[in-house]
């Protein structure tokens, strides 16, 4: 009655000792990943090193005083390295790999714009990285918008100080009117006359010219107003040269409100400050979780579930091979065990094996590298012994590929390649095209680490997409595993 | 041979694998509670016919039986009374020996509560007690054939399978093989034992003779020596001179088959006389030449063994010739 399970433990307590009597390997199977976790949170900056940069300036704006301006702009994102007026010098710089980037600015910057023209600042580089060029082509972009934000900083500037002085002139004209009336003395009405030719000659230029008057009065600016206000003013010229002013009472309170409103906008384009003009809208970040984690944090999960994975896949790959070529099989098929004893056996050694390895790997990234662990542990050891189990079922399958130790350790490597470019480990999977996302689905680092991250991260239970799969795969490879190893069992032929 | 105490049959079997080689028309029976021995040199299918005796092999055709079953088919109970050495070493070398001993017994589910004493009889047997705590990779080679030795009778089985025990063995060690398989056998045990060592052949109860997948000859050893050599052997050593005249003589004695004259370095008037049974013949043939040939000067007489290896030449020889 206890003879299957006499024989299922016989593999368990031979794998045991035979996984125990080399110590120099359970070592490196734990203090292995620990160091090479522990060597890449030292060891890695998170930051890509500064772009260096050659500046190429036209001869004609070399002694413009704005070139320093742009210089430290430049320097917030690049390391500059030269400023020249020869391209070609620059294109050497960048042949010779003494620069990362050659950037042309053209002439007559300001000719242009002021034309409403745009200007092009290119942007020369030789990465075949496509990450390096990202990276590139995005500060270029930063640097570039720092630079039109300078531009426009200027501008408004300029702007305001216009709308200012209008405004003056606009609240002057409107207390005079305020002023006029029947008894208004001469000298008044003289004063109010020079006054609107004043104003007459404005509005005219804003008439005339429909960008400057959006820039003087903001872009709301309305050209039939600034019409009417004209005809309005020329005949209250007109009404004060004669000196008929009672007739024109109507017009002048006309006027006077045209002013005012005028006057309003003058004075909130010349009060707001220009930063706030020109990047009205900025951005407030915030994380609801307090902040991110470090890279070894957030690496960690991925990292446990790879090395586990890789592990369990080398045990199971190679321990049926190393029965097969030591002749044990043969000896297997002659005793009253079954495959499937056999190869229970060797999974519940694995599993306890590789889960006491995990439990010692968590609790040296929790204690030591302080990687934190927020979740359920119920579901964590759920997971990891799902997780192992179906990685163990893997690594088996291969063994039924396999002819020698050297093939199944081959096939274990190709799985762990596999593993770090299509389980999200690096790339995320939604960055990948749906049928390669299937081929991330079948590996059980994959839900390993999704689950790892969910329990140990943010505090979240596995999902169960996560658990079947790994059910899943555990089922499948047993199954792929019996059918081929039993054909063996038993049959040497 | 009575079918019944057969423990092992094998009709006409036959296993082909590529390029016509395999094992062709096997005609085995092992009685219980003997010793077969299976001879030939490396390639002739004694293996393979222990394979096919296990049920690893399926035969293409013909029937085996094992203690009355199909290999194929064998229960875990039946499973549970065979031994099995193979061939090359397939325990563990980072197990100790009692390790291993121990895994084998859980193989054949063997209680660990109550089989320390048995583990301790089979250790004492193959004379590891001493080195019980020692890994199998540091034991010697023919440490390591007598720890698969234990492995294979830990279980205490009924039948012994044996696939070349001694081979690359000293020969003070295959002595003592031989010594523990017929302990064995005398115990009451059934053990089917192959060897490239054609000398071995004495220590068995019977023997096949293999070559090339076909099994020459099967009966006992001395039953084999007489129908390699055409009978049993006289050896009579005269003088020289008296060769002639002691040839003539002696084929004219009616138990003499043939003579031949067969001379050393240290024996050139080495005769050797052929008949069915030499200890019955001696005395006839010895008390003849004295007294009908009394001028013959007898030097020696006595009966000779040939050693295993001419009379397997000489089966050998009979098969290439289509004899046998």
């Amino acid at each position: 009655m206890f003879k299957p399970l006499i024989r299922l433990f016989a593999f368990y307590g031979k794998e045991f000792n035979e996984v125990r009597r080399q110590p120099r390997l359970v070592l490196s199977l734990i203090l292995g990943p620990f160091l090479i976790l522990l060597l890449f949170g030292l060891g890695y900056k998170g930051t890509p090193p500064p772009l260096r940069v050659a500046l190429v300036i036209p001869e004609s704006e070399m002694s413009d005083p704005r070139v320093e301006r742009v210089k430290q702009i430049i320097q917030d994102k690049f390391v500059l390295v030269s400023t020249t007026s020869n391209e070609q010098e620059a294109n050497q710089l960048l042949d010779q790999g003494r620069v990362d980037v050659v950037e042309v600015f053209p002439d007559q910057i300001e000719e242009k714009v002021t034309n409403g023209q745009q200007v092009w600042v290119a942007f020369r580089y030789d990465k075949i990285n496509p990450i390096d060029e990202q990276w590139l082509q995005y500060t270029g972009y930063v640097e570039v918008n720092a630079l039109n934000q300078a531009l426009l900083m200027q501008t408004a500037g300029e702007m305001q100080d216009q709308a200012a002085e209008t405004n003056i002139m606009l609240s002057v004209a409107r207390q005079q009117l305020d002023r006029l009336n029947e008894n208004s003395t001469e000298q008044d009405r003289a004063q109010t006359r020079e006054t609107i030719d004043e104003l007459q000659d404005v509005v005219a230029i804003l008439v005339a010219n429909p960008a400057t008057a959006e820039k003087v009065l903001g872009p709301d600016t309305d050209p039939a107003e600034l019409q009417k206000l004209s005809e309005n003013l020329q005949a209250l010229d007109q009404a004060l040269a004669t000196g008929n002013i009672e007739d024109q009472k109507q017009q002048i309170q006309e006027t006077r409100d045209q002013i005012d409103r005028m006057e309003k906008i003058t004075h909130t384009l010349s009060s707001t400050p220009s930063q706030a003009l020109v990047q009205p809208l900025m951005l407030d970040y915030q994380n609801v979780r307090g902040k991110s984690l470090d890279l070894v944090n957030f690496y960690a999960p991925g990292v446990l579930a790879l090395i586990l994975q890789h592990i369990a896949v080398t045990l199971g790959a190679l321990s049926l091979i190393r029965e097969k070529l030591l002749g044990a099989l043969e000896m297997f098929g002659v005793a009253p065990t079954s495959m499937t004893q056999v190869l229970m056996g060797k999974i519940s050694a694995y599993t306890v094996f590789i889960g006491i390895i995990a439990l010692l790997l968590v609790l040296l990234l929790v204690f030591a590298l302080h990687v934190p662990f927020l979740g359920d542990r119920v579901s964590f050891a759920v997971t990891l012994i799902l997780f192992i189990l179906a990685s163990i079922s893997v690594g088996l399958m291969l063994s039924t590929l396999s002819n020698s130790d050297t093939q199944a350790v081959q096939l274990s490597m190709i799985v762990l390649l596999v593993s770090i470019f299509f389980s999200g480990f690096f790339l995320p999977l939604e960055q990948f095209h749906p049928f390669a996302r299937w081929i991330g689905y079948t590996l059980p680092v994959t839900h390993g680490m999704q689950s790892f991250i969910n329990i140990m991260l943010l505090g979240k239970s596995p999902t169960l997409f996560n658990w079947i799969w790994l059910a899943g795969i555990f089922a499948f490879t047993m199954i792929f595993t019996m059918i081929a190893w039993g054909r063996q069992f038993r049959r040497l032929r | 041979m009575a079918e019944q105490s057969n423990i092992v049959e094998m009709n006409q079997t036959t296993l082909r694998f590529a390029d016509n080689v395999g094992v062709f028309d096997l005609n085995v029976y092992v009685p219980k509670g003997t010793i077969f021995g299976l001879i030939g040199p490396s390639g002739c299918g004694k293996t393979t016919t222990v394979r096919l005796m296990l049920g690893l092999y399926k035969p293409d055709s013909g029937t085996i039986r094992v203690m009355g079953r199909d290999p194929r088919h064998f229960s875990h109970t039946l499973r549970e009374r065979i031994g099995y050495m193979p061939q090359h070493f397939a325990l563990y070398p980072n197990l100790t020996v009692i390790e291993n001993v121990r895994f084998v017994a859980s193989l054949y589910g063997m209680n660990p509560l109550t089989r320390g004493r048995r583990l301790r009889e089979v250790l004492n047997f193959v004379e590891l007690a001493d080195a019980k705590h020692r890994l199998a990779s540091k034991l010697s080679g023919g440490m390591q054939r007598r720890l698969e030795l234990a492995g294979g009778l830990v279980h205490n089985p009924v039948l012994l399978f044996a696939d070349e025990p001694t081979a690359g063995v000293d020969p003070v060690l295959r002595g003592k093989f031989w010594e523990q398989f017929r302990i064995l056998r005398d115990q009451g045990h059934s053990l089917v034992i192959t060897t490239q060592y054609v000398g071995e052949a004495a220590y068995c109860d019977y023997v096949g003779v293999m070559r090339q997948g076909r099994i020459l000859a099967i009966d006992t050893p001395e039953s084999l020596r007489k129908r390699a050599m055409g009978g049993e052997i006289i050896s009579m050593v005269v003088q020289p001179q008296d060769v002639l005249p002691a040839t003539q003589a002696l084929i004219h004695q009616p138990l003499v088959k043939s003579v031949y004259h067969r001379p050393t370095h240290g024996k050139p008037g080495l005769l050797q006389i052929y008949v069915d049974e030499a200890s019955e013949a001696l005395p006839v043939v010895f008390n003849y030449m004295h007294t009908e040939h009394p001028e013959i000067n007898i030097l020696t007489t006595e009966e000779y063994t040939p050693p295993w290896d001419d009379i397997f030449i000489e089966l050998m020889q009979e098969a290439e010739a289509g004899s046998v």
